[in-house]
């Protein structure tokens, strides 16, 4: 795992971050914009390399990576809703990974 | 697996080896998992048969290949659709407009081709994006911006293609205005250039767009007669500062002087983009103002003038925007004030003056596409709150243009309320809503329609009111700019002037150029001969 996302509005984001990075994955901490992490970071890494990342997030910074990860061989591998999560948002745990085409077969 | 419509097995079999011997088979996409990738994340028909669903895609990585591509699908009446990098949400995404079109992906063709900040222009292939685009001038220190839509991660090919649009000077915001030459695939695979790229060897491609002769490139732009491979681009001189300064107007009618005032000062090159609101917007639950809202008819211009001062926020405000050196913009903002302060009780409100380089602190204040910076804040907007608690799947553009004058705005609001009220459903417009101003020279009456993945019923009451918008803003002179591909036939139908004299020259130059109507057929309602007939 590349990192870990870690939206730091969200406890369940904060949560699920501090248990993964516990196994060493470095944690991208951020504020719902997930634009520094793209263009900083994980557009350059995505161009040499299809590294999973994964994360709590809310709809959004999930929708604008998964589409990106299409361009560069990801597939969105697990995706559950947090039933309860966010006083008024929608929390998904999710981890999109390189999907290879022809393991599908 | 899905073949394209009128191609048989045997064909569709051979078409694909022959894409797969050309391009590789790891950049042929044919099956269900793969092609689902190219469904309109918005599309009005989400999961109903009349979904617009991809045959396969193909990721060529050459004008080459593109140009190999066209010619097996020539051969066998394949039909296509290109995407650069297939972000046009609320207006179709990367489906096109035919189920069982070939999507032809241009992510590949993602090269930065030249930028030049002495002569301020770039030349890109479709592949890429305003990201990419910002980062190769970031990375080498040029003197050149870019103007990006919001959010940033579209391609600047694709955007200005679908006449998309920006947030900084007129002639910059205006995306295919600002375009420069282009190099095209035609329907039969000859590589055509136009402007001075027609020139081999010009030294100004990027520079003067109309080279010798009649111009084509508008054929190609919401167009099916072509891909495009490359295009030029004009780029602003990276200026010295940048300041705003909001005015506010008390009164529901100052915004007939306000944007005739705003108007001139944008027109003449004293001001960037102006953005007209209304602090009022977000009072949608007020009680007083929900009473007046629910009456038989539009209250009066004494009732929202009483309702605004109560409120004591202004009723209408619009945002100025100043680039350049510090002197000019300090000249320029007191002008500016001086004019507008005609308007009797406008109040003026200064942003920072900012220097560039920026600090990360100033950049995070400022609205980044306001200053060229490509972002995904948009996305950030929680899609779920107390105001919010049923969120949608996803929105559909209702973009009609309409005159660049405050009698227009009033107009529009009167008119598309009245709609709503009509229909039953909850309005999009209330008299506090003013339209986008990303056009140079008209505004549009933006407004986004909800959609569904688990509620047919309700898309269908969206696509019912949609139609119904486009006919009315029709009937008052106001046609949309883009649509998504659900309503492209409704739209093209009101551009109807001597019984549709555009769309017939359209479809002659269609038949003349895609004889075969191979390339995305129904784009802005111009369907090939063969499917023309079958829609009647």
């Amino acid at each position: 795992l590349y990192t870990v996302l870690c939206d730091e509005r969200f406890v369940e984001s904060v949560a699920f971050a501090e248990e993964i990075s516990g196994s060493g994955t470095p944690v991208t901490r951020f504020r719902g914009d997930i634009t520094d992490f793209w263009y900083l970071d994980l557009s350059q890494r995505w161009k040499a390399v299809a590294v999973a990342i994964a994360g709590v997030t809310t709809h959004g910074p999930l929708f604008c990576l998964e589409r990106w990860g299409w361009d560069h061989g990801l597939r969105l591998a697990h995706r559950q809703e947090l039933s309860g999560a966010g006083e008024h948002e929608t929390l998904i745990m999710w981890m999109i990974a390189p999907y290879r085409r022809d393991e599908r077969a | 697996v899905a073949i394209p419509p009128g191609v048989s097995a045997a064909d569709w079999a051979n078409v694909l080896k022959q894409f797969t011997d050309l391009i590789g088979s790891q950049w042929v996409f044919t099956s269900d998992e793969d092609i689902a990738l190219y469904r309109d994340a918005y599309s009005p028909f989400w999961g109903e048969p009349e979904e617009r669903l991809v045959a396969a895609a193909v990721a060529p990585d050459t004008v080459e290949q593109v140009s190999q591509i066209v010619k097996i699908a020539n051969r066998y009446h394949v039909p296509l659709f290109s995407i650069s990098t297939g972000k046009n949400l609320g207006y179709g995404g990367s489906a096109g407009n035919l189920s069982g079109t070939v999507i032809v992906d241009l992510k590949r063709m993602d090269r930065v081709i030249e930028v030049d900040d002495e002569r301020y222009f770039a030349i890109v292939e479709p592949g890429v994006s305003y990201f990419d685009l910002y980062r190769h001038i970031q990375d080498r220190q040029l003197k050149a911006w870019i103007d990006c839509p919001d959010p940033g991660w579209g391609s600047v090919v694709g955007n200005s293609l679908d006449h998309g649009v920006g947030y900084t000077y007129g002639v910059y915001r205006d995306h295919f205005q600002a375009h420069c030459g282009m190099e095209v695939v035609m329907p039969d695979g000859e590589i055509v250039r136009t402007g001075m790229g027609a020139l081999p060897g010009a030294k100004t491609w990027g520079e003067y767009r109309y080279g010798f002769g009649p111009t084509l490139d508008g054929l190609f732009a919401q167009g099916n007669v072509g891909i495009v491979t490359k295009m030029g681009f004009h780029l602003l001189p990276a200026p010295e500062a940048y300041q705003t300064s909001t005015v506010t107007v008390p009164r529901r009618r100052d915004i007939i002087p306000l944007v005739k005032i705003v108007n001139e000062l944008e027109y003449s090159g004293a001001v960037g983009m102006p953005n007209y609101g209304s602090a009022l917007r977000a009072f949608g639950s007020n009680p007083a103002l929900a009473a007046l809202l629910n009456q038989p008819s539009m209250p009066s211009d004494e009732e929202l003038d009483q309702f605004a001062a109560q409120q004591n926020r202004g009723y209408w405000r619009c945002e100025l925007q100043w680039y350049g050196p510090a002197s000019v913009i300090a000249a320029q903002m007191e002008y500016a004030k001086a004019r507008l302060r005609a308007i009797i009780g406008a109040t003026f409100e200064d942003g920072p003056l900012l220097r560039f380089p920026l600090i990360a602190e100033q950049l995070e204040r400022v609205h980044k596409v306001a200053i060229g910076v490509p972002n995904m804040a948009i996305f950030s907007i929680g899609a779920r709150s107390p105001l919010n608690p049923s969120p949608t799947d996803g929105h559909l553009w209702f973009s009609p243009v309409i005159p660049k004058s405050g009698e227009a705005i009033l107009e529009a609001q009167r008119v598309f309320m009245d709609v709503f009220r009509q229909m039953g459903t909850p309005p999009l417009v209330n008299p506090f809503s003013t339209p986008a101003t990303w056009m140079y020279r008209t505004f549009i009456f933006i407004m986004g329609f909800p959609v569904y993945r688990n509620n047919p019923e309700q898309n269908r009451r969206t696509r019912d009111a949609f139609d119904r918008l486009i006919k009315v803003a029709a009937e008052h002179g106001w046609g949309e700019y883009r649509t998504p591909p659900a309503f492209q036939d409704t739209v093209m139908a009101a551009y109807s002037f001597n019984n549709h004299a555009l769309l017939r020259v359209h479809e002659t130059i269609k038949d003349a150029l895609d004889p075969n109507g191979i390339l995305a057929a129904g784009r802005a309602g111009i369907w090939p001969k063969h499917l023309r007939r079958a829609r009647g």
